[in-house]
């Protein structure tokens, strides 16, 4: 039996901080970065990704990590909450969002992710869930684990584990601060 | 752009007679002269000035100092307004009550325009008046979340950097965030 626990947040930050170009503008002259990064972390999820498109330095704002620190500090004040849910029907494998913020009675609640590793992986199950990452396998072939951010789309394959010949695998996912 | 109707208050209260005054307390009466970038001079209360905590440290290390404070980063609209504010602070510094004070400072934002609170930003940090940074940050937050990308773009006056295959890509990335946007 393998137990995974993960120091994932420390991979994921150093990962994403490599390959933003990281300009040092905020795109607002007269706003200092860590005015707009406290902007930034008082949007709802939904905003913040959305956001990402304005210019080049606020797509390197959303995935910053001081934003993203200042971000789960802020939401588990307000408290609300995230739900995903995994859907198998009508079409199989699917991930959907439940967006509390969008309170307005007209409006959909309940929005579709577009999962970025559908091709290597088209079906799968959700092992588990933890601050704020999925963790999923490969069920057509039970051999692939993948953790994966829901809101920024980004995801890492983890290293297959082959200690014995004949092992069977039962999955977990916890976080070890 | 509504500043220049509360100016003229403003300039009342500070050419108050020096008479009037001198029958308060000291710590009431004494004034602090600020300059601003565009060469405005302000009056102000101390117990105001020493709401700024870059001001307030200024005093700290030459106490006596009854010399003219320069701000060369605040220009006289945003600051007005900035004074309007810590005005009001205060009052809730004598007396705390958080409704209340909580009630005023969403009235405080309320009737600012979107310029007005980008205008304010930059002064209430350099000022660091960590209080009204934190009413500006929120009702910012609450003014732009839900709306379009270009609702921002022209709210902070941001130039799109992106080229158009690139924008066009990170839309197709997260296309769920872009549903249900609040109309501009």
């Amino acid at each position: 039996m393998v137990i995974m626990d993960l120091d994932f947040e420390k991979h994921s930050k150093r990962r994403k901080t490599t390959h933003e170009d990281g300009p040092q503008t905020t795109g607002m002259e007269l706003l200092p970065r860590e005015i707009a990064r406290d902007i930034l972390s008082r949007l709802p999820i939904t905003s913040l990704v959305k956001f990402k498109c304005v210019c080049r330095a606020w797509r390197a704002m959303a995935v910053d990590p001081q934003v993203v620190n200042l971000y789960s500090s802020c939401s588990t004040q307000d408290a609300d909450p995230c739900v995903i849910l995994h859907s198998d029907f009508p079409i199989r494998n699917n991930l959907y969002f439940v967006d509390f913020a969008a309170d307005d009675e007209e409006k959909d609640k309940v929005k579709r992710l577009q999962a970025p590793f559908s091709s290597r992986m088209p079906e799968f199950e959700v092992v588990g869930s933890c601050n704020g990452l999925l963790c999923l396998a490969d069920s057509l072939y039970n051999d692939s684990l993948y953790i994966y951010n829901p809101f920024t789309g980004g995801y890492k394959e983890l290293p297959k584990s082959l200690q014995y010949p004949d092992q069977e695998v039962v999955f977990g996912f916890g976080f070890n601060p | 752009m509504s500043s220049s109707a509360e100016n003229p208050t403003l300039t009342a209260e500070i050419t108050k007679p020096s008479t009037e005054i001198a029958t308060e307390t000291a710590q009431s009466a004494k004034k602090i002269t600020l300059k601003t970038s565009d060469d405005q001079i302000f009056e102000v209360e101390e117990s105001v000035a020493m709401e700024f905590a870059t001001v307030k440290s200024f005093f700290e290390d030459a106490p006596s100092s009854t010399d003219t404070v320069p701000l060369p980063n605040v220009p006289a609209k945003p600051f007005s307004q900035v004074i309007e504010f810590c005005k009001e602070q205060i009052k809730f510094k004598a007396n705390p009550d958080e409704t209340e004070k909580k009630r005023s400072n969403s009235e405080f934002v309320k009737e600012k325009t979107n310029e007005d609170l980008v205008e304010m930003i930059p002064v209430a940090n350099y000022l660091e008046i960590k209080d009204l940074l934190d009413v500006l940050n929120q009702a910012v937050a609450d003014r732009i979340q839900n709306r379009s990308v270009e609702y921002v773009r022209s709210f902070f006056g941001i130039d799109n950097d992106f080229t158009s295959e690139e924008e066009a890509l990170l839309r197709e990335e997260h296309a769920w965030a872009f549903e249900d946007v609040d109309e501009d």
